[in-house]
């Protein structure tokens, strides 16, 4: 209930007033149209594979890209912002005719040293290009391919995303020369014409089509299924289509049904993907499906970049969520008071890396080995979150920054943006927080402990219960991961 | 969606609720993994309500709840069989009881 709360009000601030002109679910739509989605996962289950705890559903395995992605060592460079196409789901300005240079995760990457240097230092296992239509950079892909093959081998997994207009088998015969793994075409862009496919295989080790799932084109995608099959296509990958300031209006136009989430995806695209899968195993086709929806991308592609430059900044006494942030614990009180917490410390012979004092003695952060000695009837505790944000430049107003040399000419800044805090005031209820985001008990387990503890002496401290119920919760967005397909409303 | 009650069945708490007296009242908090928080909100007990729950004990039959609480309180069998169903009624959709057997 309260996810759902917090998922419509981020929602309608992060859109403002185009909210009122898209179509959103009434409570009883979503009811439905959750009992249908169950219905249709209820009809493959068992015959399609589930990958990353639910997130990825398909039959077949996944493309040894997808699964770099999934475990968090995927980098993908946007070589230009330029295109062939005009798709009207594309998520970027359309209207916008100056490129733009090499970009990854808001780095600039111009020269293809340095791109090499940075997949090597963060221990990327796959590369990907994409665009903008990469192939109007087609010599500078080429330049980055061999770049990255000569000097990290084969120990890097390397695709190329594209619309099929621009190639040819010359070009073909180039990208596997230099290195390429994979080609991912997107046959949406060319009214599902196969004829770019055909040419890509035998050339190109995997051939693989990579689109949304657009609902108005099911029934021609069922036709092509077998097709793709038969020309030796290896993966299929459906994407959810998802709204933002560049596309909305066409979804609007196309009357699509807009989901109260995270990057704020089309019901009726999921549907479609859904569709299409149960049609493949219904008719064993064959052909490797991936439903790549827009909730696993938050989950797993946010959590990697979190995870991958978290460990930078992150100072010994804080911790880490499985959702890749990072937890600070501190408790506030009198300097007297945090005085004698740290004599403690240094009297049980804790290491002194495993906390921090502020300057005037108030706050002092403890990492989360060292809570057992704490009385928290006496003390509250305040759980902030952070994540890293990477830089191009530094930021001087930042003290904790760091800078990252990646060469010795080129370096990146990592720094920390503040995103959550907690005060924790109930002794029982920080009891419950250890337990279910440090210890990782039971969730069923944790919560009957807390009904059975928490001090009910009135009936205002009933209210007072589920609220501090309602705050641990609320505490998951930060702390895990999630599972499975997002609710729909 | 109502369950059809039996009054031959023989019903228990879940293991799933924790049970918490108030000053008067009784509070009964299901905390069923997986469904939505609204089903977490806790149940008040009234008077009444707190002389059934007792006797849910996963051993005695509606049948004989019923007898033996128009007996206690001198009450139709009729009005009480009612109250009793529409009582067992919420707890079951609310996943706080559970049938145990059934005739």
């Amino acid at each position: 209930m309260i996810k759902k709360k917090i998922d419509i009000q981020d929602t309608r601030e992060l859109i403002g007033w185009a909210y009122y002109e898209m179509k959103w679910l009434t409570e009883s739509q979503a009811k439905e149209a959750n009992q249908k989605r169950n219905e249709l996962l209820q009809s493959i289950s068992g015959r399609v594979n589930s990958n990353f705890l639910g997130n990825k559903i398909g039959p077949g395995e996944l493309s040894p890209g997808c699964m770099t992605c999934g475990q968090g060592t995927w980098s993908c460079i946007f070589i230009n912002c330029l295109c062939t196409a005009n798709c009207f789901y594309c998520p970027q300005d359309r209207k916008n005719k100056k490129d733009q240079p090499p970009v990854e995760s808001g780095l600039i990457f111009d020269n293809p040293d340095d791109y090499v240097d940075y997949l090597e230092k963060f221990k990327f296992k796959g590369a990907s290009f994409s665009g903008g239509e990469p192939l109007l950079k087609y010599k500078k892909i080429l330049t980055y391919i061999r770049k990255i093959r000569e000097r990290l081998g084969n120990s890097i997994y390397i695709w190329l995303y594209t619309n099929g207009d621009l190639i040819d088998k010359d070009k073909l015969d180039a990208l596997k020369e230099a290195g390429l793994n994979e080609i991912r075409f997107d046959i949406s862009a060319r009214k599902y014409d196969l004829k770019a496919l055909k040419m890509a295989v035998g050339i190109i080790d995997k051939v693989t089509v990579e689109i949304p799932a657009v609902p108005e084109d099911y029934e021609i995608l069922k036709k092509r299924l077998p097709l793709m099959k038969a020309i030796g296509v290896a993966h299929l990958n459906l994407h959810q289509l998802f709204a933002n300031q560049y596309c909305y209006k066409q979804f609007n136009d196309r009357r699509y049904t807009f989901l109260h989430q995270p990057n704020i995806p089309v019901l009726e695209s999921e549907m479609t993907a859904l569709r299409i899968i149960k049609y493949a195993t219904d008719k064993n086709i064959g052909l490797p499906i991936n439903y790549c929806c827009s909730i696993y991308k938050h989950r797993f592609q946010q959590k990697a970049y979190r995870e991958r430059f978290q460990t930078f900044i992150k100072e010994r006494y804080e911790g880490s969520t499985e959702s890749g942030f990072i937890r600070r614990l501190a408790i506030q009180d009198k300097p007297v008071n945090i005085k004698k917490l740290v004599k403690m410390f240094q009297e049980n012979k804790c290491n002194d890396s495993l906390w921090s004092l502020n300057k005037d003695t108030s706050e002092l952060i403890v990492h989360q080995s060292l809570l057992k000695y704490i009385d928290f009837n006496r003390h509250g505790l305040i759980v902030t979150y952070f994540a890293p944000q990477l830089r191009n430049v530094v930021d001087e107003e930042d003290e904790n920054g760091k800078q990252i040399a990646l060469n010795s000419s080129r370096n990146i800044f990592i720094d920390r943006k503040f995103v959550h805090e907690m005060k924790i005031k109930n002794p029982v209820t920080i009891k419950s927080f250890q337990k279910l985001f440090i210890r990782k008990m039971n969730n069923g387990d944790v919560f009957k402990k807390f009904y059975r503890d928490y001090d009910l002496k009135t009936k205002a401290d009933i209210d007072r219960m589920m609220n501090e119920k309602t705050r641990l919760d609320y505490l998951k967005i930060w702390e895990f991961i999630g599972s499975g397909l997002y609710e729909i409303y | 969606m109502k369950t059809k009650i039996k009054l031959g069945a023989v019903y228990a708490p879940s293991r799933d609720v924790v049970v918490r007296k108030v000053e008067r009242d009784v509070i009964i908090i299901p905390f069923v993994s997986g469904v939505d928080d609204s089903e977490n909100e806790p149940y008040f007990l009234n008077t009444t309500g707190q002389v059934i729950w007792q006797r849910l004990d996963g051993f005695r039959s509606l049948k004989e709840i019923v007898a033996d609480l128009a007996a206690e309180f001198k009450a139709p069998v009729k009005i009480i069989e009612k109250d009793i169903i529409e009582f067992v009624e919420k707890l079951l959709m609310r996943k706080i009881l559970i049938e145990v057997s059934g005739t």
